[in-house]
């Protein structure tokens, strides 16, 4: 199930493999996951704190909010949300060299590539305002060469 | 060699010429091939990192090949396609990392926090952080991998572990030794 902002970001997210797709603009996005029968675990990749704290609700019972988009806003859960339904809201720190080894061998061996966009290391500050405006599907790279 | 850097905080990047660096022991230098632009990179562009020092160059996503190496490096060889990510080196002698968890390593490096990253022609890494990329995985697509993939990739696998196994214990083959050895002794 992919969450997002926006109708127009339903179709990739479709291609690349999501049964679901819950537009957070379209309503409140807790109830919809809620009518889904609610998330086991929300891996929550924006940097985004304010919509992140939005999705607490729609997890299932036992649920887990995996933060793992670095930000330096609070987030913001009552005690009330997480105890009745034994939510937990935990964060996770990348890995060491062997773990990104494993990751690697993971996308060589199933051909599986992240979606880029390449720009000059010339062009540093330029590929980065990209970046910051979120438009870029997805990861912005510099290239050496 | 050419890097992108960043001289104070909420500075503007500022391509300049540098010395080559020489890699010191137990250090590898890469020719960066490709780097992936992160947002924690508003950390070393913003100065939101408590204590970073300046000038920086950003760009823990790195890929490229080692290019020399230090005294005491013995894992790597000149020629041997490379990435670092954000976990830029752990100490070994802490009582983490002596329980094998380097991820928590009390004095942990952090890739263009506590040494310049891979905006720039080619950088030092601490031996112990880098790793190896696969025949097959261009250095374009590898570059997000070390930070943005794992991360992913490690954390749902955890969660999904734990789910599966409803807090019993378990080996499951994508933990690492430090991880099994810490719910070993907990």
């Amino acid at each position: 199930m992919a969450i997002g902002r926006g109708a127009d970001k339903k179709a990739l997210a479709v291609k690349l493999g999501a049964h679901e797709y819950v537009d957070t603009e379209a309503g409140a996005p807790a109830e919809a996951l809620q009518k889904l029968g609610g998330a086991n675990v929300i891996l929550a990749t924006a940097p985004d704190s304010k919509s992140i704290s939005a999705l607490v609700d729609g997890l299932a019972s036992s649920g887990k909010l995996l933060v793992i988009g670095a930000s330096q806003e609070s987030l913001t859960v009552t005690p009330l949300q997480l105890i009745g339904q034994r939510r937990s809201v935990t964060g996770w720190p990348s890995g060491t060299a062997k773990d990104s080894e494993d990751t690697m061998q993971f996308s060589a061996t199933t051909g599986i590539r992240p979606m880029i966009e390449t720009f000059p290391l010339a062009k540093a500050a330029e590929a980065y305002e990209r970046m910051i405006s979120g438009k870029a599907r997805f990861r912005v790279v510099l290239t050496m060469n | 060699m050419k890097v992108v850097q960043v001289s104070k905080a909420g500075g503007n990047f500022e391509t300049v010429d540098r010395p080559t660096p020489q890699p010191g022991r137990g250090q590898v230098r890469i020719k960066v091939e490709a780097c992936g632009i992160c947002h924690s990179d508003v950390l070393v562009k913003e100065g939101y990192w408590p204590g970073i020092q300046y000038p920086r160059v950003p760009g823990h996503e790195i890929a490229g090949r080692v290019d020399a190496v230090g005294p005491d490096v013995t894992q790597w060889k000149p020629g041997q396609r490379v990435g670092v990510g954000w976990h830029g080196g752990h100490c070994f002698v802490c009582d983490p990392c002596r329980r094998g968890d380097f991820i928590q390593c009390r004095v942990e490096k952090i890739t263009a926090i506590s040494f310049d990253g891979g905006y720039a022609e080619y950088v030092i890494a601490p031996a112990e952080a880098v790793a190896a990329i696969p025949d097959g995985l261009n250095a374009e697509d590898a570059a997000p991998l070390p930070f943005a993939g794992i991360t992913c990739r490690v954390s749902e696998a955890w969660v999904t572990w734990e789910f599966s196994t409803r807090g019993k214990w378990d080996f499951a083959p994508w933990r690492s030794a430090a991880e099994r050895t810490r719910k070993l002794w907990p």
